[in-house]
């Protein structure tokens, strides 16, 4: 059970789109994460292609449409899957000139984000996916001069809530409780001069919790179910909050015993400040409850004749 | 237009020139060398040649080209470029000596029409980095488990310039692409076992084997390495890529061996982790750790340090004759 109290943790509940707990219709929490509010979908260049596979007899022609998704707002977000699926294409006269298969990708990849400094402050920014969007062509038929409407579904991962939580920046004994199913134990936390470096122990159950920091993504399906607690970032923070430094964070993942699920992983950080002395907190975010959510884009209007000479 | 019954004509030379630790030299367009037919791809091979000796890159690789790609892309601002892809693959026959291969980006240095005409032509870039040998691990029939080595992959851009006429046919196409060979190899192996005592692994690398448990199925080992920059190269272990002039010494692999001294991530079914983390990123100090569950790491017997000394770089000049190109339209 998770224990409130073992240490003096701050944890700020973030906003959320909720999929309350306990809630009756919890079950469909699909209805509170609205994808036109968080994510934007645009493009950026195009391409045809013709290629040759050295044993084929028959040369394959596509269009790729190099598109970006941009996470506008990531209260909710966790992750992005890369593939896209259900493309479909059409001509200016509304003929459908491609249509792929439904093949669902179920590995979802957190944002990049880069630290740049604003007013002084050094703040994350998320940077856009990108998606190249492929159109297989009928090489029999005539390429169309323009993509009239270009459509394509990817799928996110979703958190009910988010919560964040601190956890001081000092080596402890004694391991913390910070979600269900998650403890934490801070073995490191060392300033020397302009650098720091922090680790930590994170003892869980690997089918209930994922820690993207270490894996770098989250995977559903193949024997992994949604992760009930998600952790998605780790910084360092001064006493006003705000992170302290760019900083470099890696972690090693455990090995689970062969007759439990539950598994101790490890994960570090560090890097140059100038402020380093500020650091007061190890900050966590946390995504709870996550689901996977189907979204649609759309784009019209790609020329294609500018490719043509 | 593409011409059928020309794709047989593939003819792969490697062409190698020597260009010794420190004395690196660039190949330019067209450079004159033997060219020295290799043979048909053939499945992994356990040499049992003296690594030691001069490396033929004929006796080791086997190069060829997989599909051609032909793309005209335009940006947003209607900015417009055009390009061939070729991918291509070495099969690596015998990994004796072999440490790594150009990490890229590897371009051709000559490319020529149906005409046997040069429309493309550029001097190779210097070798940034090396990817070191993949290995997948596979299950055979038989039950057991191997490391198979894989290809080394890799696209060879050729730019088209603009307004002229795209070829018909690559009838010549030279890349070359960097390989780092080990002088000689050296496995150095310890106990499996704790032991508070720094140990002289080569010259500049000194490593403590902090922790070393057996658990049932299970085995983890913690190591700290101290080691001379300048010298000593262990960036591979944790499977990045090294870069710049090559050490004298280089650690290729840690590996754990039972009894028998087979490695026992070869043979096993289960899970393997190993990773490593420098406390001081790149100023002489790392520790190397690893993990195993398995149905043999209860064997674990010995810690195993494959070193490879006295590295050098060699080109190997790859040759493809004969590259159909598609139309787009």
């Amino acid at each position: 059970m998770w224990k409130r109290g073992i240490i003096r943790l701050i944890v700020v509940a973030l906003g959320a789109s909720m999929a309350a707990a306990g809630q009756p219709n919890a079950a469909d929490p699909n209805q509170a994460w609205d994808p036109a509010a968080h994510l934007t979908g645009d493009w950026t260049g195009v391409s045809v292609s013709a290629r040759i596979d050295r044993d084929a007899n028959v040369p394959a022609r596509f269009i790729a449409v190099a598109a970006t998704v941009a996470v506008t707002d990531p209260n909710g977000f966790l992750g992005l899957s890369r593939t896209t699926m259900s493309v479909l294409a059409f001509d200016p006269n509304g003929q459908q000139v491609c249509s792929t298969p439904s093949v669902r990708d179920r590995t979802y990849w957190p944002p990049t984000r880069i630290w740049v400094k604003k007013a002084g402050r050094l703040v994350p920014q998320l940077q856009p996916y990108k998606v190249p969007v492929d159109i297989p062509l009928d090489p029999n038929r005539a390429c169309p001069v323009m993509v009239s409407r270009l459509e394509w579904s990817m799928y996110a991962l979703v958190a009910g809530t988010f919560k964040s939580v601190d956890l001081p920046f000092k080596t402890s004994n004694q391991w913390a409780d910070i979600a269900p199913g998650l403890q934490v134990l801070v073995t490191k936390a060392s300033i020397t001069g302009t650098r720091y470096a922090y680790s930590l122990m994170l003892k869980h159950d690997r089918m209930k919790v994922r820690l993207v920091p270490v894996s770098g993504h989250v995977t559903v399906g193949g024997g992994w179910t949604l992760p009930e607690v998600t952790v998605s970032g780790v910084d360092l923070r001064d006493g006003q909050g705000d992170p302290i430094e760019e900083q470099a964070c890696y972690g090693s993942l455990g090995v689970p015993r062969s007759d439990s699920s539950e598994i101790t992983d490890t994960l570090s950080g560090s890097g140059h400040c100038t402020n380093c002395g500020t650091a007061v907190t190890i900050h966590l975010v946390l995504g709870l409850d996550a689901y996977e959510k189907e979204v649609r884009f759309t784009l019209p209007n790609i020329p294609i004749t500018v490719l043509w000479y | 237009m593409w011409r059928k019954g020309i794709i047989h004509l593939i003819v792969v030379a490697l062409l190698a020139c020597v260009a010794t630790a420190g004395q690196r030299e660039r190949a330019t367009a067209g450079a004159s060398a033997v060219p020295s037919v290799v043979a048909p791809d053939r499945p992994g091979l356990q040499s049992t040649a003296d690594p030691n000796q001069t490396w033929d890159p004929a006796a080791h690789l086997v190069g060829g080209w997989t599909s051609v790609t032909r793309t005209t892309h335009a940006d947003r601002n209607l900015i417009t470029y055009r390009y061939l892809s070729v991918d291509c693959a070495f099969t690596i026959v015998d990994p004796n000596s072999l440490v790594g291969l150009d990490a890229g980006p590897i371009v051709a240095v000559l490319a020529l029409d149906e005409n046997a005409k040069v429309f493309h032509s550029s001097t190779a870039p210097s070798v940034v980095s090396y990817r070191p040998l993949q290995y997948a691990r596979k299950g055979m029939a038989d039950g057991q488990w191997r490391s198979e080595l894989q290809p080394y992959s890799f696209s060879v851009m050729i730019p088209l310039e603009f307004g002229h006429v795209c070829p018909l046919l690559i009838s010549r196409l030279e890349v070359p692409v960097y390989a780092l060979v080990a002088g000689a190899v050296k496995n150095v192996d310890l106990p499996f076992q704790a032991n508070p005592q720094w140990v002289d692994v080569a010259p500049g690398l000194q490593v403590l084997v902090e922790k070393a448990d057996i658990t049932g199925t299970r085995y983890e080992y913690s190591i700290e390495v101290k080691y001379d920059p300048g010298q000593v190269d262990v960036s591979s272990w944790s499977r990045s890529l090294f870069r710049g002039d090559p050490a004298e010494v280089i650690v290729t692999k840690i590996d754990i061996l039972d009894a028998q001294g087979k490695s026992i991530r070869d043979q096993s079914t289960g899970i393997f982790l190993n990773g490593a983390t420098y406390p001081n990123r790149g100023l002489g100090d790392m520790t190397a750790t690893g993990s195993g569950d398995c149905n043999l790491c209860g064997g674990a017997a010995t810690i195993r340090f494959v070193l490879a000394l006295d590295s050098y770089e060699r080109e190997i000049r790859l040759v493809l004759q004969n590259i159909p190109v598609p139309i787009l339209w």
